[in-house]
């Protein structure tokens, strides 16, 4: 699982009143530049921004589902399909929590499933399929791509540090990546542990979650390391170097990245290790070469590798 | 929350004596005749607030309120025009006083500096007021059906600059309609976040508009944008007018709260610079796992009361425990910080952070 490095932290207002919420999925966002946008009901008609730490603050009284458009210039913005009918879908402004101007209407209902809009088309996503729709509704949606390793229901887009990969974050804490211009799913996978909804934060490369009992907790972009495996190589020969292997997994086997790894040799072994501390890769694999005395007595050599967290 | 830069002293009450009617006639509210109260009269309502320019002995602008009073004489009641410094708040003393007002009479000010009035009993049209004799400009009344609503005109703010006049959607309603003034020809909706309770002119082309939910926006009606959303610095009870004061570039506001033991009013003027004061910096929270001697970016936030950024403020960090040192950060337009905190030895670490709000 995706390393904890946060709360979690119930949602709290600046009285320290809790937020209740009984709205939609998808009616709450993460925004790098405002914070957790969460629309509490039609009938509580409030909108808060929420922190980090949980801290609420109401900021207006709209209330709709959150469609990520990477469509305007500007990154972080949204668009707002009305909940009443799920029928028109407006620009949204999330500084002040407002629809503004009104894009598409269409027939009630027309609009259930729609969750990003791109440059050319609408997509959304139920279960493994990815569809997609033309901008204008004219069709009905056609599944594009069928992921792997997803999970069920509706998952929660977020941007990514790669403009063309969407993350696509699943209730059951399955969390996929999808390059919606080569319309493949991209490298990579993650697990959160369940959730309602979870969203990336690309400026800060970490992950919020929301879970059942309306509580954020935040995690790194990597695992927490689990397992460090053996270091395994070939047989070391004389005057020869050989690369030894480790490699970090997390709880779920998911590879941890970005982890310094020390090495050393225990006492009396011979030859020596080219480097003393490595870092693991994307997959989680770090190395070290080991140079075999060239002359003398031959023996044994222990390798030691170790993590410190 | 805002930071507060003014106040006025309290709207002074008249006496028994100080109240010129024919004698006879029955008399109301006996229970202002009660000591300890002084005073045959208490604030009912508020009815407008605004800024003008107008020399003072201490300054170039005064500040009026006009308010409907109870009162103990016939009628029972008094439209009353207090004038106020602009800049020390003390009373200068009484304005002329609009003939033909009913108790439900509203007054909103232009963008330009113009006043309207609302009549509500008989027909509720708007009219222009000289804000120097407060006479009532028959001939400016504004056609309700040219601004799509034949019945009434829900508080306008006339821009003749713009050639704009801007109202309210309808009660409850979280928009605001725009109008070309001359025409009538709509032009567009500028959704708010909140229904519209009040608008007031800000600039040439900006407004704030304080809405139900106790939420300012200030919108750009020019081109339909809500610029930015903070919270009123007063809270929604009573009766309230707020009001923009174009020459200290402050908002203004009037709220009506329970008189003193004496019967003298405690109510004032207050005003505030729309700069958002802090009122939460953000626990901090780790960006990468925290490991032993790796420098940690923590992330915090300083926000004011509707959840805005405060920038441009230091933060300053300090820990306990496991060797750790700390490296401060300031708050970018974002209200975000990042301070950096390292530690030598595995364990846990407490960090205390802190922000100097000036």
């Amino acid at each position: 699982m995706l390393e904890i490095l946060s709360g979690p932290h119930s949602l709290l207002d600046l009285n320290a009143v809790a937020v209740t919420d009984d709205s939609l999925q998808q009616c709450r966002y993460w925004d790098d530049d405002i914070g957790l946008i969460f629309s509490e009901s039609r009938t509580g008609k409030k909108s808060w921004l929420i922190q980090l730490d949980g801290t609420a603050c109401s900021r207006g009284e709209d209330y709709g589902v959150l469609v990520l458009d990477l469509q305007r210039e500007r990154p972080g913005e949204y668009l707002l399909i009305d909940t009443l009918l799920f029928n028109a879908i407006y620009l949204y402004d999330k500084r002040a929590a407002t629809r503004t101007a009104l894009l598409l209407a269409g027939t009630t209902n027309s609009m259930l499933d729609i969750q990003v809009r791109l440059q050319d088309r609408l997509l959304s996503a139920f279960g493994a399929a990815v569809k997609w729709r033309p901008l204008d509704l004219s069709a009905a949606a056609v599944t594009e791509a069928t992921l792997t390793g997803a999970g069920t229901g509706a998952p929660v887009w977020s941007r990514t540090r790669d403009p063309a990969v969407l993350a696509l974050a699943y209730e059951n804490g399955n969390i996929l990546y999808y390059n919606h211009l080569t319309k493949l799913q991209a490298q990579g996978a993650a697990f959160i542990g369940t959730n309602k909804d979870a969203w990336h934060s690309p400026r800060h490369n970490i992950w919020i979650k929301l879970d059942a009992s309306r509580q954020l907790t935040i995690h790194a972009a990597t695992p927490r390391p689990a397992t460090l495996s053996v270091p395994a190589g070939s047989t070391p020969l004389r005057g020869r170097v050989t690369t030894f292997t480790t490699r970090i997994t997390g709880d779920a086997g998911e590879p941890v990245a970005d982890e310094l790894v020390d090495w050393s040799l225990l006492a009396g072994s011979i030859g020596q290790l080219a480097e003393a501390q490595s870092r693991t890769d994307a997959a989680g694999y770090a190395t070290v070469d080991y140079i075999a005395p060239v002359t003398g007595a031959l023996g044994d050599a222990t390798l030691k590798v170790e993590l410190r967290c | 929350m805002f930071k507060q830069i003014f106040q006025s002293v309290p709207p002074p009450y008249r006496t028994h004596a100080e109240i010129v009617i024919p004698p006879g006639g029955f008399t109301y509210y006996d229970y202002l005749l009660v000591p300890p109260r002084l005073y045959s009269e208490e604030l009912y309502t508020v009815v407008a607030l605004y800024v003008q320019r107008e020399r003072t002995p201490f300054s170039d602008f005064t500040i009026h309120l006009l308010g409907v009073t109870n009162m103990t004489l016939w009628p029972s009641w008094a439209l009353r025009h207090w004038k106020f410094d602009g800049d020390t708040g003390v009373f200068l003393g009484y304005g002329t006083t609009p003939a033909g007002f009913l108790l439900t009479a509203d007054v909103v000010e232009g963008a330009e500096g113009s006043l309207w009035v609302s009549v509500v009993v008989p027909t509720g049209d708007w009219n222009e007021l000289n804000p120097l004799t407060m006479v009532v400009d028959a001939s400016s009344t504004l056609d309700n059906a040219k601004y799509g609503n034949p019945t009434a005109i829900e508080t306008p703010l006339v821009d003749r600059t713009n050639n704009i006049l801007m109202r309210r959607w309808g009660s409850g309603i979280n928009k605001v309609r725009v109008y070309n003034f001359v025409t009538g020809a709509w032009l567009r909706d500028i959704t708010l976040s909140g229904a519209p309770l009040q608008i007031l002119g800000e600039s040439e082309r900006h407004a704030y508009i304080h809405c139900t939910n106790n939420m300012f926006n200030l919108v750009d009606y020019v081109e339909g944008k809500v610029l930015s959303t903070f919270r009123a610095p007063l809270p929604l009870t009573g009766s309230i007018k707020y009001a923009w004061d174009k020459f200290h570039r402050r908002l203004l506001a009037f709220q009506a709260v329970a008189d003193n033991a004496d019967g003298s009013s405690a109510s004032v003027i207050r005003g505030w610079y729309p700069v958002p004061q802090a009122v939460r910096l953000t626990k901090p929270t780790p960006l990468i796992a925290p490991r032993v001697n790796k420098k940690i970016p923590c992330l915090l936030r300083l926000i004011g009361d509707a959840g805005e950024p405060v920038s441009g403020v230091n933060v300053a960090a300090s820990a306990t425990g496991v060797g750790a040192v700390t490296v401060p950060g300031a708050t970018d337009n974002n209200g975000e910080a990042i301070i950096y905190q390292t530690s030598i030895t595995a364990g846990s670490t407490t960090l205390t952070t802190t922000a100097a709000i000036p």
